[in-house]
């Protein structure tokens, strides 16, 4: 469709007739031909005065023309089109949103939606946004990617998380947005209030929804072997729930309940399990009105989250190091596939696995003040008291990192990242005043468990889910009455240049009929 | 010539002209950009790290920058460190008060931040949400990109968008403008009166000297000169003590040469006094004191009166040591405020036997009962006994001129009594004066002590006539089925003369026993002896009425004979918890308190026929000891005693609950783990915890269960300094104070990975002023200028075609003129 943008410029057609009144004089220099010279005077009277000539010069309308395109050219004249507009699309790639409604989920349904707009209006851009994952963007272009609607389907296939809207004012103002959800997120509901959506595309209506927010084990205290567990269940739909919740080790079902829940209530179950040959542990609910399928599992790895860390020894580091390895429970000596490393060589470096070296074997240099930790997390208790031996040397030849434990001014222990986590020790810890002591393996177990990052003495596992993410039930929205309010939903893509190309054509013509050689009038 | 050449230039210069205004309207170049207005957000950092130079002389440079900005922009301020505060809300930049702030060589700081924490996420997120979408918009951003918090990344604007989002970091040299306090090594608790080393790291920029303040709860303890040399880290050691037992906080503070205070750290910790024995007793101590003296123990020693007196002797004891002593000596408050200890604190109780303590002590059913690990009756079933308690409710009972109704503390003493009887026990209850008023059937009750508690409607009148009543009682009790039979009789001894003789032989006939308590000090005891003497009983004189009660209960615990005067072995039926000599040899206890072990507690050691010797119970924090046959004193063992108390000397914790935290920006995360007795991880649903803020606000939180035996919580602490928590998980109850410190931020603090890869992305930029203004031209709107070539182009068209039909339109009008001048001549 054809518009105006500004109409009003319009008025100055009304000149045109101006022109063609222009046009019924005589131009400069035209040639009247007469048949004697005493008639010219005569021939110039009659075409001059009243009775001037019925038609004016034909080079009127050529030139109405020229004048009737630039003034259009200034009434801005723009063609409609749904196409030039970049699209942003917001999606609620939140668990809710693969509820299965009418064989689909609610995600799903909202692309398909969102294909039929597409195909529709046929955009230059479509922008995808994660709101469950915002460093997630996928930029098609409907118009030349045949591939789009494939690309399109594919980024819904898994949940990112719940949503994190952005700040309305980071918006790009002149795109179109439009939010794919169910609005069974709260906090989303809130964002849209400030928001500067053209549209909402909400999908879902079910309501019933039972799930696993959360399976532990732990070790009993007295006897390691048996453990204790618990896994609970909450209906976040709005009827009664029955499910059958089943606990699955070894591909045997080890535990079951039958499960009667009000809407809104959660319910914890106990349940004792054996760890003497630990496999992943599994618990999975049957509910026959649950929509969402994808809140109805949590496992936990077993296998490998009981493992012993495997620590790998280069070098020789003494007797001392070997007998805390092998009498600490949560710590195997292993040369495959290491947790982490002690070097006592000094010459080991690692992309990524952490990093425990030993320089201080051997170190002659006594501390003369008690040791003093500069961070607090883990270590703070130990306490290095003075007289202990340290390598100087190696110690001052590092200065990248944070310093841990320093004493007399020299750094002791000194944690960097080279890649991978490292913590360079230079207090000697072969000096048997020192390991004899009992913070020798407290100090070591410190340190490694600030190289893992967790506590080595924790058996409890555990998998747990937001409970808000299994709230499927949807919420009215508000209107998007917050959107600018040009209506962003139709793009003028200006065609002024048509106009002037025209009227440069037109008064080239003209041009070259003005200086073209003069003919007789008349004749 | 010339006129044809003046004629035909216009058209020969305007139509090129024409077509070049037609080319560049259809090329359209921009004229001008126009002043679009702009929100700036200035975003302040003035956390630890960066100090307040370079927020003050960004400040002052501020002026400047607003001056360039378009008219009608706004201006607005947020200052963050651990939260952001909104210091100046949007104004116009033209505004009064905003230029007069400008003015000043500071920003206006009204709102408090803690500056140890930074949290730059956050405030961006914040400084992002109050922008205007259609405004266009620049965030200023004046951090040195170190934050601690943990913050998650904010949406960060697109590089060619409408927000412009400017970094604008701090010269090195104004990383620490000052000397600061790194880190401070404080061991978490001490010693009364030991010396503890405490050390501190400082950090200079700069050298120069200065002045090191230690102070203690607010009173100097020391000070200490400082040199500072450039660029480094220096640690520095300070020996401390501290006495009083409790929480003490330490404040270190760098002054510069001017005493001005330059940075400031605080710190705490607790002293705990160990080996503290209250020693409750009527006699000296029967332990062998001067040895456990030697081993570093202090004893007190208090007698019940005294200790009632003094309800807080408790705060500073780690172990209490009750000897011997009947339930009724410790006041209500006093057995309260043990319970609090022993729970709460952690202290230890161990509680002797006698004959005056558990059973004869009237300890069944009372508060003090409850914190111990044995009950003070048998494990055996005993045969079941008859009390029948006959009250005088004559007028005398009630005398207006006594400070205490006779009568009431008669029922009360019947009430208090119950605590003694075991369920099946026959109990029966009669009043009387010249008559008899039964009032309670004599039969078996299954709860005698709730039977008996009950508001009897009774009115004292008459004068006193004991055989009517005694011959009622003597009927009842021989008719009653138990063979032991009590008859307790509670007069005044106003008894009119009356002849009890035929009554002697029916006490005896039916094997019954008197119990005769005659109340006050005028009381006529030669009838009421001669009863007692005839049938075994005992007649007792309560001079003060208040006594009654406790004489009451005294006396039945007696005849209940649950205290064993003969010597008994002792065998040990348990490894005790602590470790003893193997050729400990255990000695027979000359007499004991018969009692029996609670479900939750644990024998260690036993007579013959199983009744406890020495018994223990963890009580919440506390553990708890009772040991019925006096067991200390007959152990020739001075180890054993030694370990025994040390192993009850106060825990400080409770082994079946451990509070753990974490402290971090502005909250604590909370971790319980809890056991049952049985060693098991707690199948308590919900863990309550009360926090006792430094401000003295208590409030109570929940802890929600996250796997077995462990309850997590965030709790929000805005107030740095020594919190106070009370866990309580099912009956366990712990005590534990928790420090919320503030972060180490500083310049060793990294900068956020997401702040540089939005630099490395373009959605940052340089905060330069040239890039500031660079981005103030690049984002104005342009103007273009098409319209007007277009109407250039139109004007001048008009104008050729005018001059063109020049000739024409002069050449007519004249003409015109001429020829009407023509008809009309």
């Amino acid at each position: 469709m054809i518009g105006l943008g500004a109409p009003f410029w319009l008025l100055l057609l009304s000149g045109l007739p101006l022109l063609r009144w222009l046009h019924r004089f005589q131009r400069q220099g035209r040639i009247q031909p007469t048949a004697a010279l005493f008639l010219w005077r005569r021939i110039q009277t009659e075409g001059a005065a009243g009775n001037a000539p019925a038609k004016p010069d034909p080079r009127w309308r050529l030139r109405a023309a020229i004048a009737a395109l630039l003034i259009l050219a200034l009434s801005d004249p723009y063609r409609e089109t749904k196409s030039g507009i970049p699209i942003e699309v917001w999606l609620d790639d939140s668990l809710s949103q693969f509820t299965r409604e009418e064989g689909g989920t609610r995600l799903q349904q909202g692309i398909d939606r969102l294909i039929q707009r597409v195909e529709k209006e046929r955009p230059s851009t479509l922008i995808l946004h994660s709101l469950g994952n915002p460093t997630a963007t996928r930029i098609i272009t409907p118009q030349s990617d045949r591939d789009w609607i494939s690309k399109l389907e594919q980024w819904g296939s898994d949940p990112r998380g719940e949503p994190h809207p952005p700040a309305p004012a980071l918006m790009h103002p002149d795109n179109r947005h439009i939010l794919l959800t169910d609005g069974a997120d709260i906090q989303l509901n809130h964002w849209l209030k400030s928001a500067p959506l053209s549209e909402i595309i909400q999908t879902g209506s079910s309501t019933g929804n039972l799930s696993l927010t959360r399976l532990a084990i732990r070790p009993s205290p007295g006897t390691p072997s048996a453990t204790q567990g618990l896994v609970e269940l909450w209906n976040s739909g709005e009827s009664k729930m029955n499910a059958r919740l089943i606990l699955i080790q070894r591909g045997r079902e080890i535990e079951s309940w039958l499960v009667k829940l009000p809407p809104g209530e959660r319910k914890l179950l106990e349940f004792a399990t054996d760890l003497s040959y630990p496999a992943d542990l599994i618990a999975r609910l049957h509910a026959t009105d649950d929509s969402l399928h994808l809140d109805n599992e949590l496992r936990l790895p077993l296998s490998s989250a009981l493992k012993p860390i495997a620590v790998k020894v280069v070098g020789e580091c003494g007797r001392y190091l070997s007998a805390f390895l092998q009498s600490h429970p949560e710590l195997e000596q292993s040369g495959r596939n290491p947790d982490i490393f002690i070097d006592c060589d000094n010459a080991h470096t690692s992309a990524d696995t952490p990093l425990l070296r030993l320089h201080g074997n051997g170190g002659r240099q006594t501390i003369h003040s008690q040791g003093h930790w500069h961070v607090k997390d883990g270590v703070q208790h130990l306490s290095i008291q003075r007289g202990l031996y340290f390598s100087l040397k190696e110690g001052e030849a590092t200065s990248s990192g944070v310093t841990l434990l320093s004493a007399d001014g020299h750094t002791l222990i000194r944690q960097t990242r080279t890649p991978a986590q490292t913590i360079d020790v230079y207090l000697d810890l072969q000096q048997p005043g020192f390991a004899h002591s009992p913070e020798y393996p407290l100090l070591l177990s410190a340190l490694i468990e600030r190289l893992l990052q967790r506590p080595l003495a924790e058996s409890l596992v555990s998998a747990s889910r937001n409970p808000d993410a299994s709230r499927i039930t949807p919420l009215s929205l508000p209107e998007t009455s917050n959107r600018p309010a040009t209506d962003l939903s139709k793009q003028q893509a200006s065609i002024t240049s048509l106009p002037i190309i025209a009227a440069l054509v037109l008064l080239l013509i003209d041009m070259v009929w003005g200086f073209r050689p003069q003919r007789r009038s008349g004749g | 010539m010339i006129e044809g050449l003046f004629h035909r230039l216009p058209p020969l210069f305007g139509y090129p002209l024409i077509v070049l205004f037609l080319l560049l309207a259809w090329w359209n170049p921009d004229l001008l950009p126009t002043d679009e207005p702009l929100d700036l957000l200035l975003v302040m950092d003035e956390s630890k790290s960066v100090g307040s130079q370079f927020p003050d002389q960004s400040w002052q440079r501020l002026g400047r920058l607003l001056a360039d900005l378009p008219a009608n922009s706004r201006f607005s301020l947020i200052r963050f460190a651990d939260r952001p505060q909104t210091e100046i809300t949007w104004k116009p930049i033209s505004d009064n008060e905003l230029q007069h702030q400008l003015q000043q060589p500071a920003p206006p700081r009204t709102l408090s931040l803690d500056n140890h924490i930074s949290a730059i996420g956050t405030a961006l997120r914040q400084g992002t949400n109050q922008l205007v979408p259609s405004h266009r918009s620049a965030i200023l951003l004046l951090s040195d990109g170190r934050e601690n918090s943990d913050t998650s990344p904010p949406a960060l604007p697109d590089a060619g968008g409408n927000i412009a989002l400017f970094w604008s970091k701090p010269p090195a040299r104004y990383a620490a403008g000052h000397p600061v306090i790194d880190s401070i090594n404080l061991p978490e608790r001490v010693k009364p009166a030991m010396t503890f080393p405490v050390s501190i790291a400082i950090t200079s920029p700069t050298a120069g000297e200065g002045q090191l303040i230690a102070k203690l709860d607010g009173h100097q303890l020391t000070e200490k000169p400082l040199r500072f040399t450039a660029q480094s880290t220096t640690v520095h050691h300070l020996q401390l003590s501290a006495t009083t037992a409790g929480p003490h906080l330490l404040e270190l503070t760098i002054l510069d040469q001017g005493g001005d205070p330059l940075d400031s750290r605080q710190g705490y910790f607790e002293v705990v006094r160990k080996h503290q024995l209250l020693y409750i007793s009527h006699q000296p101590p029967s332990l062998p004191v001067q040895q456990l003296q030697q081993s570093g123990w202090e004893i007190t020693r208090l007698s019940p009166r005294q200790l009632n007196a003094r309800p807080d002797s408790f705060k500073d004891t780690s172990l209490v040591l009750i000897d011997d002593i009947p339930a009724d000596d410790l006041a209500p408050e006093t057995v309260t405020a043990l319970t609090g200890a022993v729970e709460q604190q952690g202290v230890g109780l161990i509680v002797l036997g006698g004959p005056n303590a558990f059973g004869s002590g009237a300890y069944r059913h009372s508060a003090l009962e409850r914190l111990l690990p044995v009950e003070a009756e048998s494990a055996r079933p005993e045969a079941a006994a008859a009390f029948l308690f006959l009250v005088d409710k004559s007028g005398s009972m009630d005398s207006a001129t006594l400070p205490q109704s006779r009568l009431a503390t008669a029922f009360r003493a019947v009430t208090e009594s119950a605590g003694s009887l075991r369920a099946g026990d026959h109990v029966g209850l009669i009043a009387f004066d010249r008559e008899i008023q039964p009032l309670l059937p004599l039969q078996a009750y299954a709860d005698p002590l709730s039977t008996l508690n009950h508001r009897w409607e009774v009115s004292p009148s008459g004068g006193t006539r004991l055989t009517p009543a005694l011959t009622a009682a003597i009927g009842r009790l021989a008719a009653a089925a138990p063979k032991k039979r009590f008859l307790i009789l509670v007069t005044d001894g106003f008894v009119e003369g009356e002849a009890i003789e035929p009554l002697i032989g029916k006490m005896q006939a039916a094997d019954i026993k008197l119990i005769a308590l005659a109340v006050g000090e005028d009381a006529d005891l030669s009838v009421l002896q001669q009863l007692a003497t005839a049938t075994s009983g005992q007649v007792l004189q309560v001079a003060e009425t208040a006594e009654l009660p406790r004489f009451m209960r005294h006396e039945l615990e007696q005849q209940r004979q649950s205290w064993q005067p003969a010597a008994v072995k002792t065998q040990s039926v348990a490894p005790m918890p602590f470790s003893i000599p193997k050729e400990t040899a255990w000695l027979p206890v000359n007499g004991y308190q018969v009692t029996r072990t609670k479900p939750d507690s644990t024998t260690y050691l036993a007579t013959p026929n199983g009744d406890p010797l020495l018994a223990v119970r963890q009580m919440a924090a506390g553990r708890v000891a009772a040991l019925p046959g006096g067991l200390l004193r007959a152990v020739d063992n001075t180890h054993f005693t030694q370990s025994l108390l040390a192993w009850l000397d106060r825990q400080g914790h409770n082994p079946h609950l451990k509070i753990d935290y974490r402290s971090a920006a502005g909250e604590l995360q909370v971790k319980i783990d809890a056991l049952d007795r049985k060693g098991h991880w707690s199948d308590a649903r919900v863990a309550e915890l009360i926090l006792e803020t430094p401000a003295g606000i208590r409030r109570q939180h929940q802890l929600t269960l996250s796997a077995p035996g462990r309850f997590e919580a965030n709790i929000k602490t805005p107030l740095s300094g020594l919190y106070q928590a009370w866990a309580r998980v099912g009956n366990e109850r712990t005590h534990r104070l928790l420090q919320q410190i503030r972060n180490s931020e500083s310049i060793e603090t990294p900068v956020i990975p997401w702040l540089q890869a939005g630099v490395d992305q373009g959605s940052i930029r340089n905060g330069s002023k040239t890039a500031f203004m660079e981005f103030l031209e690049s984002s104005s709107k342009r103007s273009p200028s098409r319209k007007i070539w277009l109407l250039l182009a139109l004007f001048l068209f008009f104008s050729i075609v005018l001059h063109e039909r020049r000739a024409g339109i002069f050449a007519a009008l004249p003409q015109k003129n001429g020829g009407d001048h023509n008809e009309s001549s």
